[in-house]
């Protein structure tokens, strides 16, 4: 996008999106949330709260997990976004997914697409997280359904199945 | 393809408009022109929720994240200086900060959750004010230095004085903060900082920030106590901070100056807890701020 020296109602996003190349313009106050779901089709990417307080919108954004509520579409102009559609190869999931589907982390499922990009972040940075670590870096996503233990089992399973390497 | 959009209403700011200057210059240049309806967007961890909310009179945000270096934390000349794009987690992981002022770890560690700390700014929480936000408070603690500038010109300002009750500041409208810097603590200075939430993620409801220096006697020399979420805002407790001066760091003495910092708070009942009931955590907060304060003091740092 060029830079806006003048405040403008429209903006032209161009992101790379789950590895591909996007642009579109939009009005400016369109949530990245609300660019994801309605102006790329992408409904992986739940709204719960709102509020930017359930997590269920995370998406990662330069490999940063962030509420897409909680931004504004034009923010992620020449970034790299990744949500939960962009995480399997094909037909194979992701083995964080794999794990959450193995060790039912995910029962309605409202809650999982932000679970699961939040929980892919972690073991980027920590491999080999503790159940404290696992419980402090998910402070941001709740889950009404699984009362947490078989997410942080997924999350153990995922860890233990990717050994380290990140895949 | 037919797929149904939801309409606009429901999940945009209807009618915002959005610019985002290339310089300081320019950025400073449109709060002139637009200063009184246009809203600075940092980390947008609080503008955010309030456009959503109309709360506030802006209809245009000025996004600052494409200004050129201004993601920084470095000690210059005996400060901590963060530039205004750091984010909390940069504040948390810095190695500058952990070695020379680690209360602003502890601060910036423990703010909302780790989506909230990815993208807020520590400088856009000084900035905000939130009357519950963890910042303001070690801001005021340590008589930080707030860097603003205008079209026109740049000024610092004072921690100790920057607050004044709910969202209100020393800025002005047209002001944006480039930079805040904290004191470098050296031997014998150490500073703590301690809150409660009710529930992990969300803004506190009580928080005490605690600083103490010594003497080469080991006395108390200087103290200061600053609680945050309880009042409007940061607020300095003096007479607290008076019961610990001048006098041996003992468990007896950290006791009383929690305790004269709970008769002297003036929280109010609301739906997250008594007024009594934050009352005493308010000191159970004070006396493991000033532990921490004295351990790190008494560890030279
Ligand atoms: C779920 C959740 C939980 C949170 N929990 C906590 C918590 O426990 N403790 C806590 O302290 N905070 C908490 N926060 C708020 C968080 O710390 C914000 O990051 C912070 O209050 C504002 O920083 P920001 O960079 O996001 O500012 P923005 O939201 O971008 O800006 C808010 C306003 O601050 C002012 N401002 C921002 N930057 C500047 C600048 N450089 N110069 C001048 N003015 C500026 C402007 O008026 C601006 O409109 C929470 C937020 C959320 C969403
Ligand atoms: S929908 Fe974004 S945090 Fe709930
Ligand atoms: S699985 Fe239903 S909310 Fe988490």
């Amino acid at each position: 996008m060029s830079t806006e020296t003048k405040p403008s109602e429209r903006v032209t996003v161009e992101t790379t999106l789950n590895g591909t190349e996007v642009e579109q313009t939009v009005p400016a106050g369109t949530l990245l949330s609300a660019f994801l779901r309605n102006h790329e089709y992408l409904t992986g990417t739940h709204r719960g709260c709102e509020t930017a307080k359930c997590g269920a919108c995370t998406v990662l954004v330069d490999g940063d997990p962030v509420k897409s509520c909680n931004m504004l579409a034009a923010q992620v102009d020449g970034a790299t976004v990744t949500t939960v559609e962009g995480l399997a190869d094909g037909e194979d999931l992701h083995p964080v997914q794999q794990a959450f589907w193995d060790c039912h982390g995910s029962q309605c499922g409202y809650c999982t697409p932000g679970f699961v990009t939040n929980v892919v972040a972690l073991l980027e940075d920590n491999p080999d997280p503790s159940v404290e670590e696992i419980r402090s870096h998910l402070t941001g996503n709740i889950c009404r359904c699984t009362g947490y233990t078989k997410i942080i089992e997924s999350v153990q399973e995922a860890a233990a199945r990717m050994d380290g390497d990140g895949k | 393809m037919l797929i149904p959009v939801a309409p606009q209403w429901e999940t945009d700011v209807q009618g915002l408009k959005y610019a985002n200057p290339e310089t300081v210059e320019e950025a400073c240049t449109l709060l002139r022109d637009h200063g009184e309806d246009a809203a600075i967007l940092s980390g947008g961890q609080s503008l955010l929720p309030m456009l959503r909310q109309r709360v506030g009179s802006y209809d245009k945000v000025i996004d600052i994240n494409g200004l050129p270096d201004l993601e920084y934390v470095r000690e210059t000349d005996g400060e901590i200086r963060i530039g205004c794009l750091s984010r909390h987690v940069d504040v948390a992981s810095s190695s500058v900060v952990e070695e020379h002022c680690p209360i602003l770890a502890d601060v910036a560690a423990e703010i909302g959750d780790v989506q909230v700390r990815n993208r807020g700014t520590f400088c856009g929480a000084v900035a905000h004010a939130d009357p519950s936000g963890d910042p303001p408070v070690v801001a005021t603690l340590l008589d930080a230095t707030i860097v603003a500038r205008n079209a026109d010109e740049k000024r610092t300002l004072s921690g100790s004085s920057f607050y004044h009750g709910f969202y209100e500041t020393d800025l002005s409208k047209d002001e944006l903060v480039t930079e805040v810097r904290f004191p470098v603590l050296s031997a014998g200075e150490g500073a703590g900082f301690e809150k409660y939430e009710p529930t992990e993620g969300a803004y506190p409801v009580a928080t005490v920030g605690a600083y103490l220096s010594l003497a080469d006697d080991g006395r108390i020399e200087n103290a200061t106590l600053v609680t945050g979420a309880l009042e409007a805002g940061p607020t300095p407790m003096d007479d607290a901070a008076e019961v610990l001066e001048d006098r041996e760091p003992t468990d007896d003495v950290l006791t009383e100056a929690a305790e004269q910092l709970g008769e002297d708070t003036m929280p109010v009942d609301d739906f997250e807890g008594s007024a009594a009931f934050k009352t005493n955590i308010s000191k159970k907060l004070a006396k493991d701020a000033l532990q921490t304060a004295l351990d790190r003091a008494e560890n030279e740092r």
